[in-house]
């Protein structure tokens, strides 16, 4: 066996050592715990605040083709609620991670004045069937007001730049304002805090 | 760093990573998992990844056609190249990995990444520093070839007669112009779809 072929060998070895600690390392599952914590269980958080500049008036909805889950029919009926409005759709993993810990917090704080609203934009065909998006909504547990966006239209006129993202998640203030915005999954514990201090605000 | 570089290696077995990966590990294939082509790779994959962060383009509709268009010529050129190669070997093999680097990089202008935690960080921290992101947007995108380095270290490990390297060679980059066909049709969401299916299922 030649040199190079020894080397490419143990480079190899050493490249599936490298994914396997990549997996090892996956916080996903300590996220996944910290989510079967019962609410009332749940330690008090130590986050900060996170700066919750006011990025202006919310941008309006556009062709959204319907409400699920629903009693209000448009943000306007939220206004004096603080509302996380979230960017998902059910085929994308990432969005299904955020589920419980947005399930979290309307349990936590759906009383207090807080309300949730998942604006469902397919990214496929088949996430665009209503028949398809209830019975993942039953399925991932999500509980809370789902507004369809089957053209994007409102999925990229609400982000800026030519490339729009799932999951992400803008929370409002009372007065309709964008005040916390974040792409992706994580930082749950921040948005939390946002959400107490919105609500404190306002209260 | 190592954070992103480790969720983008869990993202490659993500079907949203496809679309990224797959040009890229028939281009190493193609080059027969030469470092240099690999390298070129690499580069394609981050100065892609530098634009997505920066969110100043997205290709749609004839864009994406002509994109596909674009690198179905460009594999074949890979192909076709060592046929040339006994005139000017460096040259050639240069030119397969300038190939291979432009392939990756279209490719990073049609992926549709999985955001996870240090990716959605990376993206929410763009909005208002660009540039502070691109050494994290660097560590997710050499992050997501390391399944390519894997494939590069494997052809180097087997080094295939050159009898056997034309066949791998033709399967390799017949999986990479159906990717780049399909496109070039404009079957952007039944392709992904399709590679959604067939390894969730």
């Amino acid at each position: 066996m030649g040199r190079s072929r020894i080397v490419a060998a143990v480079g190899l070895v050493a490249v599936v050592g490298v994914i396997g600690l990549a997996f090892a390392l996956d916080p996903s599952d300590a996220d996944t715990a910290s989510t079967t914590v019962p609410v009332a269980e749940a330690p008090a958080t130590t986050i900060a605040t996170p700066d919750l500049p006011d990025r202006g008036p919310r941008p309006d909805l556009i062709d959204i083709d319907g409400w699920l889950q629903s009693d209000v029919s448009s943000l306007e009926e939220l206004e004096g609620k603080v509302v996380a409005v979230q960017f998902w759709t059910f085929g994308c993993r990432n969005c299904k991670a955020t589920l419980p810990h947005m399930q979290e917090l309307y349990e936590k704080y759906a009383d207090q004045g807080f309300e949730i609203v998942g604006i469902h934009a397919p990214e496929f065909e088949y996430e665009a069937e209503v028949a398809n998006i209830e019975e993942a909504a039953a399925e991932l547990g999500v509980t809370w007001p789902i507004a369809l966006d089957p053209t994007k239209r409102t999925f990229h006129s609400w982000q800026e730049g030519p490339t729009a993202h799932w999951p992400r998640i803008y929370l409002l203030d009372r007065d309709g304002h964008i005040r916390y915005d974040h792409i992706g999954e994580g930082r749950y514990a921040e948005t939390d805090a946002a959400v107490q201090a919105l609500l404190a605000e306002a209260g | 760093m190592f954070a992103s570089f480790a969720e983008a290696i869990r993202a490659t077995t993500q079907p949203c990573t496809l679309l990224l990966l797959l040009p890229a590990i028939v281009m190493a294939i193609v080059t027969c998992g030469r470092w240099l082509a690999f390298a070129a790779i690499c580069v394609g994959a981050v100065l892609g990844g530098w634009l997505f962060v920066a969110n100043v383009v997205a290709l749609d509709g004839w864009q994406l056609q002509l994109s596909g268009a674009l690198v179905v010529i460009a594999i074949g050129l890979a192909l076709i190249a060592p046929a040339v190669r006994q005139l000017n070997w460096a040259a050639t093999s240069g030119a397969q990995a300038a190939l291979a680097g432009v392939v990756t990089f279209v490719a990073t202008l049609w992926w549709r990444p999985c955001i996870g935690a240090e990716l959605g960080a990376i993206l929410t921290g763009a909005r208002t520093s660009v540039a502070g992101e691109l050494p994290g947007i660097t560590a997710y995108m050499l992050g997501t070839m390391v399944p390519v380095l894997a494939v590069v270290l494997v052809v180097r490990a087997i080094d295939p007669s050159p009898t056997a390297t034309r066949p791998i060679g033709w399967c390799a980059s017949g999986v990479g112009l159906v990717v780049a066909a399909a496109m070039a049709a404009g079957r952007h969401d039944e392709l992904v779809t399709t590679l959604t299916r067939w390894t969730t299922s």
